[in-house]
Protein backbone atom coordinates (compact mmCIF):
# COMPACT_ATOMS: atom_id res chain seq x y z
CA UNK A 1 0.00 0.00 0.00
CA UNK A 2 2.85 2.72 1.05
CA UNK A 3 4.85 1.44 -1.98
CA UNK A 4 1.62 2.03 -4.30
CA UNK A 5 1.16 5.62 -2.42
CA UNK A 6 4.61 6.72 -2.97
CA UNK A 7 4.31 6.38 -6.72
CA UNK A 8 1.08 7.78 -6.93
CA UNK A 9 2.38 10.97 -4.63
CA UNK A 10 4.70 13.55 -5.08
CA UNK A 11 7.86 12.21 -3.29
CA UNK A 12 8.64 13.13 0.16
CA UNK A 13 12.31 13.79 1.17
CA UNK A 14 12.20 10.23 2.41
CA UNK A 15 11.71 8.65 -0.66
CA UNK A 16 14.35 10.70 -2.44
CA UNK A 17 16.67 9.56 0.62
CA UNK A 18 15.78 5.89 -0.14
CA UNK A 19 16.25 5.65 -3.73
CA UNK A 20 19.80 7.86 -3.09
CA UNK A 21 21.30 5.87 -0.16
CA UNK A 22 19.42 2.12 -0.42
CA UNK A 23 21.65 1.04 1.73
CA UNK A 24 21.49 3.60 4.41
CA UNK A 25 19.85 1.45 7.60
CA UNK A 26 19.01 5.27 9.06
CA UNK A 27 17.34 5.91 5.80
CA UNK A 28 15.56 2.81 5.68
CA UNK A 29 14.38 3.07 9.61
CA UNK A 30 13.48 6.81 8.62
CA UNK A 31 10.98 5.37 5.72
CA UNK A 32 9.68 3.07 7.96
CA UNK A 33 8.86 5.55 10.61
CA UNK A 34 7.78 7.63 7.73
CA UNK A 35 4.52 8.67 8.69
CA UNK A 36 4.80 8.80 12.35
CA UNK A 37 7.66 10.90 11.49
CA UNK A 38 5.81 14.22 9.60
CA UNK A 39 3.26 13.78 12.00
CA UNK A 40 5.76 14.98 14.69
CA UNK A 41 6.91 17.61 12.42
CA UNK A 42 3.70 18.85 11.88
CA UNK A 43 2.91 18.39 15.54
CA UNK A 44 6.31 19.81 16.98
CA UNK A 45 5.74 22.81 14.21
CA UNK A 46 2.46 23.71 16.23
CA UNK A 47 4.27 23.44 19.79
CA UNK A 48 6.95 25.55 18.54
CA UNK A 49 4.35 28.18 17.64
CA UNK A 50 2.62 28.02 20.24
CA UNK A 51 5.58 27.72 22.68
CA UNK A 52 6.96 31.53 20.58
CA UNK A 53 3.37 33.20 21.42
CA UNK A 54 2.85 32.11 24.95
CA UNK A 55 6.11 32.49 25.83
CA UNK A 56 5.78 36.12 27.49
CA UNK A 57 1.91 36.80 26.85
CA UNK A 58 1.32 40.50 27.11
CA UNK A 59 -2.05 42.58 27.28
CA UNK A 60 -0.49 44.33 23.98
CA UNK A 61 0.28 41.34 21.69
CA UNK A 62 3.30 41.03 19.48
CA UNK A 63 3.42 39.90 16.12
CA UNK A 64 3.28 35.82 16.44
CA UNK A 65 0.72 36.82 19.65
CA UNK A 66 -1.45 38.32 17.32
CA UNK A 67 -1.47 35.71 14.88
CA UNK A 68 -2.22 32.85 17.37
CA UNK A 69 -4.21 34.62 19.31
CA UNK A 70 -6.52 35.20 16.20
CA UNK A 71 -6.31 31.41 15.59
CA UNK A 72 -7.36 30.62 18.98
CA UNK A 73 -10.22 33.17 19.26
CA UNK A 74 -11.47 32.12 15.74
CA UNK A 75 -11.64 28.13 16.89
CA UNK A 76 -13.20 29.18 20.37
CA UNK A 77 -15.63 31.17 18.53
CA UNK A 78 -16.71 28.37 16.15
CA UNK A 79 -17.04 25.66 19.23
CA UNK A 80 -18.92 28.01 21.03
CA UNK A 81 -21.21 29.30 18.20
CA UNK A 82 -21.98 25.51 17.57
CA UNK A 83 -22.26 24.01 21.16
CA UNK A 84 -22.72 27.98 23.09
CA UNK A 85 -21.25 28.79 26.30
CA UNK A 86 -20.71 24.96 27.02
CA UNK A 87 -18.12 24.45 23.69
CA UNK A 88 -15.76 26.56 26.12
CA UNK A 89 -13.83 23.32 27.52
CA UNK A 90 -13.92 21.49 24.10
CA UNK A 91 -11.87 24.15 22.38
CA UNK A 92 -9.16 22.89 23.00
CA UNK A 93 -9.38 20.13 21.77
CA UNK A 94 -11.69 20.77 18.39
CA UNK A 95 -9.04 23.63 18.01
CA UNK A 96 -5.97 21.12 18.28
CA UNK A 97 -7.68 18.76 16.03
CA UNK A 98 -8.51 21.63 13.28
CA UNK A 99 -5.02 22.45 13.33
CA UNK A 100 -3.04 19.33 13.51
CA UNK A 101 -5.42 18.25 10.23
CA UNK A 102 -4.90 21.49 8.94
CA UNK A 103 -1.28 21.68 8.68
CA UNK A 104 -0.85 17.99 7.68
CA UNK A 105 -3.02 18.25 4.80
CA UNK A 106 -0.85 20.99 3.72
CA UNK A 107 2.56 19.37 4.23
CA UNK A 108 1.52 17.66 1.07
CA UNK A 109 1.60 20.67 -1.10
CA UNK A 110 5.78 21.40 0.30
CA UNK A 111 7.66 19.81 -2.22
CA UNK A 112 10.04 16.82 0.09
CA UNK A 113 7.16 16.89 2.96
CA UNK A 114 4.23 14.08 2.57
CA UNK A 115 0.72 14.77 4.05
CA UNK A 116 0.20 12.28 6.96
CA UNK A 117 -3.59 12.52 6.32
CA UNK A 118 -3.29 10.83 3.27
CA UNK A 119 -2.66 8.09 4.94
CA UNK A 120 -5.56 6.11 6.18
CA UNK A 121 -3.79 5.23 9.54
CA UNK A 122 -3.42 8.84 10.32
CA UNK A 123 -7.15 9.82 9.71
CA UNK A 124 -8.83 6.19 11.21
CA UNK A 125 -6.28 7.24 14.76
CA UNK A 126 -7.81 10.87 14.26
CA UNK A 127 -11.11 9.56 13.97
CA UNK A 128 -10.45 6.93 16.92
CA UNK A 129 -9.74 9.61 19.05
CA UNK A 130 -12.43 11.96 18.57
CA UNK A 131 -15.11 8.60 18.68
CA UNK A 132 -13.85 7.63 22.05
CA UNK A 133 -13.92 11.47 23.18
CA UNK A 134 -17.76 11.34 21.70
CA UNK A 135 -18.44 8.22 23.69
CA UNK A 136 -16.65 9.64 27.24
CA UNK A 137 -18.40 13.13 26.93
CA UNK A 138 -21.60 11.02 26.75
CA UNK A 139 -20.84 8.72 29.26
CA UNK A 140 -19.43 11.60 32.28
CA UNK A 141 -22.20 14.40 30.99
CA UNK A 142 -25.03 11.51 30.96
CA UNK A 143 -24.20 9.04 32.97
CA UNK A 144 -24.02 5.33 32.50
CA UNK A 145 -27.75 4.66 32.45
CA UNK A 146 -28.21 8.11 30.62
CA UNK A 147 -26.21 7.32 27.79
CA UNK A 148 -27.41 4.08 27.29
CA UNK A 149 -31.12 5.62 27.19
CA UNK A 150 -29.90 8.04 25.31
CA UNK A 151 -28.68 5.31 22.76
CA UNK A 152 -32.35 3.83 23.17
CA UNK A 153 -33.96 6.99 21.53
CA UNK A 154 -34.45 9.73 24.07
CA UNK A 155 -36.77 11.49 24.09
CA UNK A 156 -40.01 8.62 23.99
CA UNK A 157 -43.67 9.44 23.11
CA UNK A 158 -45.46 9.81 26.53
CA UNK A 159 -48.95 7.84 27.39
CA UNK A 160 -50.07 4.32 26.88
CA UNK A 161 -49.55 4.64 22.97
CA UNK A 162 -45.90 6.22 23.58
CA UNK A 163 -45.23 3.29 26.05
CA UNK A 164 -46.25 0.83 23.31
CA UNK A 165 -44.31 2.24 20.49
CA UNK A 166 -40.88 2.35 22.91
CA UNK A 167 -41.66 -1.48 23.18
CA UNK A 168 -40.77 -2.23 19.84
CA UNK A 169 -38.61 1.34 18.85
CA UNK A 170 -36.08 1.59 21.79
CA UNK A 171 -34.49 -1.93 20.81
CA UNK A 172 -34.39 -0.76 17.03
CA UNK A 173 -33.32 2.94 18.15
CA UNK A 174 -30.40 0.97 20.42
CA UNK A 175 -29.08 -1.01 17.70
CA UNK A 176 -29.61 1.52 14.77
CA UNK A 177 -27.67 4.46 17.44
CA UNK A 178 -25.12 1.92 18.24
CA UNK A 179 -24.39 1.33 15.42
CA UNK A 180 -24.45 4.95 13.87
CA UNK A 181 -21.91 5.99 16.56
CA UNK A 182 -19.43 3.48 14.90
CA UNK A 183 -20.53 4.50 11.50
CA UNK A 184 -19.42 8.17 12.29
CA UNK A 185 -15.52 7.57 12.93
CA UNK A 186 -15.38 5.47 9.69
CA UNK A 187 -16.88 8.14 7.52
CA UNK A 188 -14.84 10.86 9.06
CA UNK A 189 -11.50 9.05 9.06
CA UNK A 190 -12.72 7.83 5.22
CA UNK A 191 -13.45 11.09 4.35
CA UNK A 192 -10.00 13.03 4.84
CA UNK A 193 -8.04 10.25 4.01
CA UNK A 194 -9.99 10.73 0.31
CA UNK A 195 -9.94 14.02 0.11
CA UNK A 196 -6.39 14.34 1.09
CA UNK A 197 -4.82 11.59 -0.67
CA UNK A 198 -6.88 12.81 -3.98
CA UNK A 199 -5.38 15.60 -3.80
CA UNK A 200 -1.63 14.69 -3.14
CA UNK A 201 -2.76 11.88 -6.45
CA UNK A 202 -3.43 14.37 -8.84
CA UNK A 203 -0.33 17.07 -8.05
CA UNK A 204 1.71 13.90 -7.97
CA UNK A 205 0.60 12.90 -11.27
CA UNK A 206 0.13 16.81 -12.59
CA UNK A 207 3.23 16.72 -11.70
CA UNK A 208 4.92 13.44 -13.46
CA UNK A 209 2.73 14.70 -16.26
CA UNK A 210 4.64 17.69 -16.37
CA UNK A 211 7.96 16.12 -16.48
CA UNK A 212 6.55 13.86 -19.25
CA UNK A 213 5.66 16.73 -21.41
CA UNK A 214 9.30 17.66 -21.96
CA UNK A 215 11.34 14.36 -21.10
CA UNK A 216 12.01 14.43 -25.25
CA UNK A 217 13.74 17.61 -24.47
CA UNK A 218 15.86 16.16 -22.21
CA UNK A 219 15.36 19.28 -19.65
CA UNK A 220 15.60 18.68 -16.07
CA UNK A 221 12.63 21.11 -15.43
CA UNK A 222 9.13 20.04 -16.55
CA UNK A 223 5.62 22.18 -16.90
CA UNK A 224 4.50 22.60 -13.83
CA UNK A 225 1.05 21.34 -14.45
CA UNK A 226 0.38 20.93 -10.49
CA UNK A 227 0.51 24.12 -9.89
CA UNK A 228 -3.58 25.06 -10.40
CA UNK A 229 -3.98 21.95 -8.54
CA UNK A 230 -1.58 23.35 -5.29
CA UNK A 231 -4.62 26.28 -4.94
CA UNK A 232 -7.04 23.73 -5.14
CA UNK A 233 -5.10 22.13 -2.59
CA UNK A 234 -5.33 24.59 0.22
CA UNK A 235 -8.53 25.13 -0.11
CA UNK A 236 -9.15 21.08 0.15
CA UNK A 237 -6.96 21.22 2.85
CA UNK A 238 -8.51 23.72 4.82
CA UNK A 239 -12.15 22.49 3.93
CA UNK A 240 -11.05 18.91 5.31
CA UNK A 241 -10.14 20.34 8.08
CA UNK A 242 -13.24 22.54 9.00
CA UNK A 243 -15.38 19.79 7.94
CA UNK A 244 -13.69 16.94 10.39
CA UNK A 245 -13.66 19.57 12.74
CA UNK A 246 -17.16 20.59 12.57
CA UNK A 247 -18.16 17.42 12.54
CA UNK A 248 -16.63 16.86 15.94
CA UNK A 249 -17.99 19.48 17.08
CA UNK A 250 -21.95 18.69 16.58
CA UNK A 251 -21.05 14.56 17.54
CA UNK A 252 -19.82 16.13 21.03
CA UNK A 253 -23.00 18.20 21.53
CA UNK A 254 -25.51 15.84 20.39
CA UNK A 255 -23.84 14.05 23.27
CA UNK A 256 -24.68 16.04 25.88
CA UNK A 257 -27.79 16.64 27.71
CA UNK A 258 -30.40 18.34 25.96
CA UNK A 259 -32.81 21.09 27.23
CA UNK A 260 -36.18 21.89 25.37
CA UNK A 261 -35.79 24.51 23.03
CA UNK A 262 -37.28 27.64 23.65
CA UNK A 263 -40.41 28.87 21.96
CA UNK A 264 -39.43 30.31 18.33
CA UNK A 265 -35.70 30.91 18.90
CA UNK A 266 -32.98 29.04 16.63
CA UNK A 267 -30.82 25.96 18.05
CA UNK A 268 -27.46 28.01 19.20
CA UNK A 269 -25.51 26.95 16.21
CA UNK A 270 -27.19 28.94 14.06
CA UNK A 271 -27.44 26.49 11.07
CA UNK A 272 -31.28 27.29 10.81
CA UNK A 273 -32.46 24.42 12.77
CA UNK A 274 -33.74 23.94 15.81
CA UNK A 275 -31.95 22.45 18.39
CA UNK A 276 -31.80 19.08 18.75
CA UNK A 277 -33.73 17.12 21.01
CA UNK A 278 -33.09 13.69 22.79
CA UNK A 279 -31.64 11.54 19.43
CA UNK A 280 -32.82 14.53 17.40
CA UNK A 281 -29.93 14.84 15.45
CA UNK A 282 -29.35 10.93 14.63
CA UNK B 1 -5.59 0.29 2.41
CA UNK B 2 -3.86 -1.46 5.22
CA UNK B 3 -4.82 -0.11 8.42
CA UNK B 4 -1.53 -1.17 10.69
CA UNK B 5 -2.57 -0.97 14.73
CA UNK B 6 0.73 0.13 15.87
CA UNK B 7 1.03 3.42 13.31
CA UNK B 8 -2.92 4.10 14.81
CA UNK B 9 -2.09 3.41 18.19
CA UNK B 10 1.28 5.82 17.91
CA UNK B 11 -0.89 8.74 15.88
CA UNK B 12 -3.48 8.70 18.96
CA UNK B 13 -0.28 8.67 21.47
CA UNK B 14 0.75 11.42 19.31
CA UNK B 15 -2.26 13.44 19.28
CA UNK B 16 -2.84 13.24 22.79
CA UNK B 17 0.55 14.36 23.22
CA UNK B 18 0.26 17.19 20.87
CA UNK B 19 -2.58 18.14 22.49
CA UNK B 20 -1.57 18.30 26.34
CA UNK B 21 1.54 20.45 24.68
CA UNK B 22 -1.00 23.24 23.20
CA UNK B 23 -3.80 22.91 26.29
CA UNK B 24 -0.23 23.77 28.09
CA UNK B 25 1.33 26.09 25.49
CA UNK B 26 -1.45 27.42 23.67
CA UNK B 27 -5.12 26.89 24.60
CA UNK B 28 -4.48 27.93 28.53
CA UNK B 29 -2.61 30.73 28.78
CA UNK B 30 -4.16 32.68 25.43
CA UNK B 31 -7.93 31.78 25.71
CA UNK B 32 -6.91 33.40 29.88
CA UNK B 33 -5.10 35.81 27.74
CA UNK B 34 -8.39 36.14 25.68
CA UNK B 35 -10.61 36.76 28.54
CA UNK B 36 -8.43 38.80 30.68
CA UNK B 37 -8.21 41.24 27.65
CA UNK B 38 -12.27 41.02 27.07
CA UNK B 39 -12.95 41.53 30.54
CA UNK B 40 -10.46 44.58 31.00
CA UNK B 41 -11.83 46.06 27.72
CA UNK B 42 -15.45 45.43 29.20
CA UNK B 43 -14.74 47.09 32.46
CA UNK B 44 -12.76 50.05 30.90
CA UNK B 45 -15.61 50.44 28.57
CA UNK B 46 -18.00 50.09 31.26
CA UNK B 47 -15.49 52.91 33.27
CA UNK B 48 -15.32 55.33 30.36
CA UNK B 49 -18.96 55.19 30.25
CA UNK B 50 -19.33 56.36 34.00
CA UNK B 51 -16.68 58.72 33.71
CA UNK B 52 -18.24 60.15 30.63
CA UNK B 53 -21.53 60.20 32.78
CA UNK B 54 -20.09 61.81 35.19
CA UNK B 55 -18.44 64.66 33.30
CA UNK B 56 -21.83 65.42 31.19
CA UNK B 57 -22.92 66.01 35.05
CA UNK B 58 -19.92 67.72 36.67
CA UNK B 59 -20.18 70.05 33.45
CA UNK B 60 -23.93 70.43 33.88
CA UNK B 61 -23.24 71.20 37.54
CA UNK B 62 -20.03 73.41 36.60
CA UNK B 63 -22.68 75.19 34.12
CA UNK B 64 -25.01 75.98 36.46
CA UNK B 65 -21.98 77.12 38.53
CA UNK B 66 -21.15 79.57 36.16
CA UNK B 67 -24.64 80.91 35.49
CA UNK B 68 -25.14 81.40 39.07
CA UNK B 69 -21.79 83.44 39.37
CA UNK B 70 -22.38 85.43 36.79
CA UNK B 71 -26.27 85.80 37.94
CA UNK B 72 -24.71 87.24 41.12
CA UNK B 73 -21.64 88.99 39.62
CA UNK B 74 -24.24 91.30 37.69
CA UNK B 75 -26.42 91.09 40.51
CA UNK B 76 -22.92 92.47 42.36
CA UNK B 77 -21.99 94.94 39.60
CA UNK B 78 -25.66 96.62 39.87
CA UNK B 79 -25.58 96.99 43.65
CA UNK B 80 -22.44 98.45 43.18
CA UNK B 81 -23.14 100.93 40.86
CA UNK B 82 -25.88 101.89 42.37
CA UNK B 83 -23.82 102.27 45.78
CA UNK B 84 -21.51 103.91 43.98
CA UNK B 85 -24.21 106.62 43.07
CA UNK B 86 -25.34 107.10 46.29
CA UNK B 87 -22.11 107.22 47.38
CA UNK B 88 -21.04 109.77 44.88
CA UNK B 89 -24.68 111.37 45.85
CA UNK B 90 -23.32 111.72 49.12
CA UNK B 91 -19.90 113.25 48.73
CA UNK B 92 -21.60 115.67 46.20
CA UNK B 93 -24.36 116.63 48.82
CA UNK B 94 -21.67 116.90 51.33
CA UNK B 95 -19.11 118.88 49.22
CA UNK B 96 -21.56 120.91 48.45
CA UNK B 97 -22.47 121.57 52.48
CA UNK B 98 -18.87 122.07 53.46
CA UNK B 99 -17.92 124.58 50.60
CA UNK B 100 -21.10 126.36 51.57
CA UNK B 101 -20.06 126.18 55.20
CA UNK B 102 -16.81 127.37 53.69
CA UNK B 103 -18.05 130.29 51.66
CA UNK B 104 -20.24 131.11 54.72
CA UNK B 105 -17.60 131.18 56.94
CA UNK B 106 -15.23 133.04 54.04
CA UNK B 107 -18.05 135.46 54.04
CA UNK B 108 -18.20 136.07 57.77
CA UNK B 109 -14.83 136.79 57.88
CA UNK B 110 -14.73 138.66 55.39
CA UNK B 111 -17.66 140.87 56.78
CA UNK B 112 -15.75 140.73 60.08
CA UNK B 113 -12.21 141.97 58.57
CA UNK B 114 -14.29 144.14 56.25
CA UNK B 115 -15.95 145.65 59.27
CA UNK B 116 -12.28 145.74 61.06
CA UNK B 117 -10.88 146.79 58.45
CA UNK B 118 -13.51 149.95 58.41
CA UNK B 119 -13.30 150.41 61.97
CA UNK B 120 -9.43 150.31 61.99
CA UNK B 121 -9.61 153.06 58.41
CA UNK B 122 -12.15 155.04 60.44
CA UNK B 123 -9.74 155.17 63.26
CA UNK B 124 -6.72 155.82 61.02
CA UNK B 125 -8.75 158.23 59.04
CA UNK B 126 -9.78 159.73 62.50
CA UNK B 127 -6.61 160.02 63.67
CA UNK B 128 -5.41 161.40 60.08
CA UNK B 129 -7.90 164.07 60.15
CA UNK B 130 -7.59 164.86 63.41
CA UNK B 131 -3.93 165.23 63.09
CA UNK B 132 -4.16 167.13 59.56
CA UNK B 133 -7.22 169.51 60.95
CA UNK B 134 -5.44 169.85 64.43
CA UNK B 135 -2.12 171.45 62.22
CA UNK B 136 -4.34 173.41 60.00
CA UNK B 137 -6.54 174.71 62.77
CA UNK B 138 -4.88 174.20 65.78
CA UNK B 139 -5.45 177.99 66.92
CA UNK B 140 -9.10 178.05 66.73
CA UNK B 141 -10.19 174.71 67.96
CA UNK B 142 -9.61 172.75 71.39
CA UNK B 143 -9.67 169.32 71.27
CA UNK B 144 -13.33 168.64 72.09
CA UNK B 145 -14.48 170.47 69.29
CA UNK B 146 -12.63 168.84 66.94
CA UNK B 147 -13.63 165.45 68.27
CA UNK B 148 -17.09 165.84 67.54
CA UNK B 149 -16.62 167.78 64.07
CA UNK B 150 -14.47 164.69 62.84
CA UNK B 151 -17.16 162.61 63.92
CA UNK B 152 -20.03 163.76 62.60
CA UNK B 153 -17.84 164.25 59.41
CA UNK B 154 -17.36 160.54 59.35
CA UNK B 155 -20.82 159.78 60.15
CA UNK B 156 -21.85 161.67 57.35
CA UNK B 157 -19.11 159.71 55.06
CA UNK B 158 -21.22 156.56 56.11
Amino acid sequence: MEAEQGSLEPPSIVTVLRHYLPESEAVEMLHHFELPVFSAVAALGLVAVAMVASRNPTMIPGKVQNVVELAVDTLDQFVVGVMGPVGRKFTPFVGTLFLYILTMNLMGLVPGLHSPTSNINTTVALAATVFLYVQYTGLTSLGFLGYLDHLSGNPRPKGLGGYLICLISVPFNFVLHTIGEFIKPLSLSVRLFGNIFGEDVLIGQMLALGVIALSFMNSPVGIPLQFPFYLLGMLTSLIQAVVFSLLTVIYLFLMLPHHPPTTGTPAAGGDGHTAPVGHGGH
Amino acid sequence: MNIILQQVLTQIVGFLLLLWLLKKYAWGPLLAMLDDRRNKIAAELTDIKTTKEDLSQLRADYEARMQEIEKQARVKVQEAVLEGGQLAREITTAARAEADQILIKAKENIDREVAAARIQMRNEVASLVIRTAEKVIRKEMNEQKNKELVLQYMDELK
